[in-house]
């Protein structure tokens, strides 16, 4: 009965570890597709640029400017590149400058982007209103 | 002390050994859980970006971690079955399995209920809630699969492994916001940058996922008991006939 058991113990091991290899390798060649979005600066980096991409960064301070009714236009940056964004349509509740956003859309010739799609990014911090912001970096996601 | 706990391992002892804490337990729930979201969803002032949206973690991180606590319990349960044959272990991650599912798919709908309006969309198909799915769908297939097979003792087995094999999916789940651009924020309670979150809403949180935690032990606990009970009852009545 010992050794049965021992032989179960050892078929598990071995069966778990390989399916952790074969994964952890899987996920490694896959790491640049999983992510949902880019950064300006990894997008001025590509070489082939796709017709549609998603494009992550925070809403330039003092760049949001209400076009006409719903037609926005913002800039993005990461603090190192940074790309004009036009988009028509409902922003979502947390969309402020400052806070990190992500755009799906296209990038034109002419170096800005036209989103079709705009989703703000939450971070991890929460505090009530009156409170000061003693955690150092708020709305400043770690890219 | 040992043999209290190895009393635990056979039916009749687990019957007896968990009479009394299972209903500490089940008090215990009652109590964190009523101080935990009574204050998180009433008392607690809103948050100074999400105003009162941000009172769905009061639910969605204590159904989100439970979810994945129940399934490391599983897989533990399932290992203690497959390497000793445990008849308790089996019971118990039978009903792991259930609970497990139940959480998994609150932990997903009050995020896409939250993420909505914040976000700005119900799903988006990234490391976090992809691989949380994933979890989700490994509880059905598990539960699908002891109903699948009419030999108990097979069924067993084969959930066990089934379970097992799973866990890798847990680091994955857990790691996801570090290791990928995600939508979804990084973890305010097991972050770097401790705390990110004012002690005001940290306290009833805390108490809200503690008391989801004895709920869901209560919760196995008391169907585990009934499990082993109707069988007894199963016998009895064999034997009578």
């Amino acid at each position: 009965m010992g050794k049965l058991r021992r032989h179960r113990l050892l078929m598990l091991a071995w069966l778990t570890s390989f399916l952790g290899l074969a994964l952890g390798m899987l996920l490694y060649s896959l790491r640049d597709n999983l992510s949902v979005y880019v950064t300006p600066s990894e997008l001025k980096a590509l070489k082939h640029v796709p017709k549609s991409l998603d494009l992550g960064g925070l809403v330039a301070q003092n760049s949001f400017f209400r076009l006409h009714g719903v037609q926005v236009r913002f800039v993005l940056t990461d603090f190192q590149q940074q790309i004009t964004v036009f988009y028509t349509g409902i922003l979502p509740a947390l969309f402020r400058e400052g806070q990190g956003v992500i755009v799906s859309g296209a990038l034109q010739n002419n170096g800005s982007f036209i989103a079709t799609r705009v989703l703000a990014k939450h971070d991890e911090n929460y505090r009530p209103p009156h409170l000061p912001n003693t955690n150092g970096k708020s709305n400043k996601e770690s890219q | 002390m040992w043999h209290r706990w190895i009393s635990l391992l056979s039916p009749k002892g687990f019957l007896r050994g968990t009479k009394f804490w299972a209903r500490v337990l089940g008090v215990l729930a009652i109590l964190l859980m009523g101080y935990g979201l009574f204050a998180g969803l009433f008392l607690v002032l809103a948050d100074y970006q999400q105003g009162d949206a941000f009172r769905i973690i009061y639910v969605h991180v204590p159904c989100a971690m439970l979810s994945m606590s129940l399934y490391f319990a599983m897989a533990l349960m399932s290992f203690s079955t497959y390497v000793w044959r445990l008849k308790i272990a089996d019971m118990l991650a039978a009903n792991c399995a259930i609970l497990g599912a139940v959480f998994a798919a609150l932990a997903l709908c009050t995020g896409a209920v939250w993420g909505k309006p914040m976000w700005g969309t119900w799903w988006v198909w990234d490391g976090r809630l992809t691989s949380e799915l994933v979890l989700f769908f490994l509880y059905l297939g598990v539960i699908a699969l002891r109903s699948a097979i009419a030999d108990a003792f097979k069924a067993s087995r084969a959930c066990a492994l089934l379970s097992i094999l799973g866990i890798v999916n847990l680091p994955i789940i857990h790691f996801s916001v570090n290791w990928w651009h995600t939508l979804h924020q990084k973890s305010t309670l097991l972050g770097l940058h401790t705390p990110t979150m004012a002690d005001s809403m940290l306290w009833p949180l805390l108490a809200s996922m503690a008391g989801f935690c004895c709920f869901a032990a209560w919760w196995v606990i008391q169907n585990t008991r009934a499990d082993i009970l109707s069988q007894q009852q199963a016998i009895d009545k064999r034997g009578c006939a």
